[in-house]
């Protein structure tokens, strides 16, 4: 199962001390999100990516950071399935 | 002709006596309130008396006009006794709520107006907040019912703060200036008293018994508040305030993306508005400081607004009991 974020023009962003809040245009709605949300919504999911992968990404931003687990794993799919509710990714047939 | 300069002319209310005004009132009159022309008539025994004061530094309009909307209220049952009279309010010939108790004419016009400004004026955005003005900036005080938001409202506006709104934080998008909207101001119970302890001086409508929000006072805006209600204040602060027995004086800054959350979720038509709206809001937020107060005296959080707007420093307490600097006024980035 593969996403990739909407196209970067139906979002606006606003970014104050590494937090941050977009305006999703087809929804017209405002979502409050962390650094890691942003950085999968911005950078990591331009391409189609799987969870692990997208996991994978996400650490690999950080210096030094280990190599994701299972359980950070699940916790970026659950992340990419509520963002695939809100519209902000897209599921991408394989 | 400058905005500043539009109604300056103008007969007001005041200018009327209490029974020429009431005549008028009963046929139609129409009143300039913010940026709205607003046409009212009323034939109803409890509201001439109370709207000639509250109102009565507001210019008076002409009917030559279109207006903004026409409100009407009218008493039924005006044969029976008090306790079984009714009032009903319309907009525009609708009726958007039922009759309501006739004692409680002067809440019912001013819900009633409130009403109509929060589902149909959408060319503003309008934020659910106080707003007053100080040294040429304006503070933004948004906060939920029982917050004790109204009540710092009228303290603050008469003691030196300029009252744009103690509901409305009225933008039009893409600006960061607030278009005023002064109006009388709606205290609630026990505020009633506080109020008239803090500030004798402050003219208060009748009391209101039995309410939905109980007991309700309204409070006079200063005159120069109304006269000046051309002239729009640009953000500079955003204060989330809360009342809170007994607690001491807290007051401490909020992130800024905490601080356009709260806003955007609390005002009346960001929805609405979209995605200018959303740009509006960041521009705020960017160029205002954001914090979060908890009071429980009046008087010392008056002083706090009064220290923040003439930036000056002294030491307040955040929540988490630490002492800290208040940090001075100015742009927020």
């Amino acid at each position: 199962m593969r996403w990739r974020s909407a196209t970067s023009d139906e979002f606006l962003w606003a970014e104050w001390d590494r937090e941050f809040v977009v305006f999703h245009r087809p929804s017209g709605q405002t979502h409050f999100v962390n650094a890691a949300s942003a950085a999968l919504l911005r950078d990591i999911l331009v391409d189609p990516m799987d969870a692990l992968d997208a996991s994978r990404a996400l650490a690999g931003q950080t210096p030094d950071a280990p190599e994701p687990d299972a359980d950070f794993a699940r916790h970026v799919f659950g992340l990419l399935v509520r963002f695939e509710e809100l519209g902000l990714v897209v599921r991408v047939s394989p | 002709m400058p905005a500043t300069q539009a109604f300056a002319s103008h007969p007001r209310v005041d200018s009327l006596d209490p029974g020429g005004f009431q005549a008028r009132l009963a046929d139609g009159l129409g009143l300039r309130i913010g940026p709205f022309d607003v046409h009212i008539k009323a034939r109803a025994t409890a509201l001439a008396e109370p709207l000639y004061r509250l109102y009565g530094h507001y210019p008076l309009l002409d009917d030559a006009r279109v207006f903004s909307c026409h409100l009407r209220l009218e008493e039924l049952r005006a044969a029976l006794p008090k306790s079984v009279r009714r009032v009903r309010f319309t907009v525009d010939g609708r009726q958007p709520h039922d009759d309501m108790p006739a004692e409680q004419a002067l809440a019912v016009l001013e819900w009633g107006f409130n009403l109509v400004i929060a589902l149909r004026f959408h060319r503003f955005l309008m934020l659910h907040s106080a707003v007053l003005e100080r040294n040429g900036g304006a503070l933004l005080m948004p906060a939920g019912p029982g917050h004790g938001k109204t009540t710092l409202c009228a303290a603050l506006a008469h003691r030196g703060w300029r009252l744009l709104s103690d509901e409305f934080g009225l933008l039009r998008p893409g600006k960061t200036a607030f278009v005023p909207i002064p109006r009388p101001m709606p205290l609630k119970n026990a505020s009633i008293e506080v109020m008239r302890n803090f500030a004798p001086q402050a003219e208060l409508g009748p009391s209101i018994e039995g309410t939905i929000k109980g007991t309700v006072a309204h409070v006079r805006p200063p005159r120069d508040s109304v006269d000046a209600a051309a002239i729009e204040a640009p953000a500079r602060w955003v204060v989330f305030p809360r009342w809170q027995a007994d607690a001491r004086l807290s007051f401490e800054e909020v992130p800024r993306a905490e601080a356009f959350m709260s806003l955007a979720r609390n005002a009346f038509n960001y929805e609405v508005v979209g995605q200018a709206a959303f740009e509006t809001v960041r521009d705020i937020v960017d160029r205002s400081r954001c914090y979060r107060l908890v009071y429980s005296d009046l008087d010392e959080a008056v002083e706090l607004f009064d220290r923040l707007a003439r930036g000056v420093g002294a030491e307040v307490e955040s929540s988490d009991g630490e002492s800290q600097a208040l940090p001075v006024a100015g742009e927020g980035r």
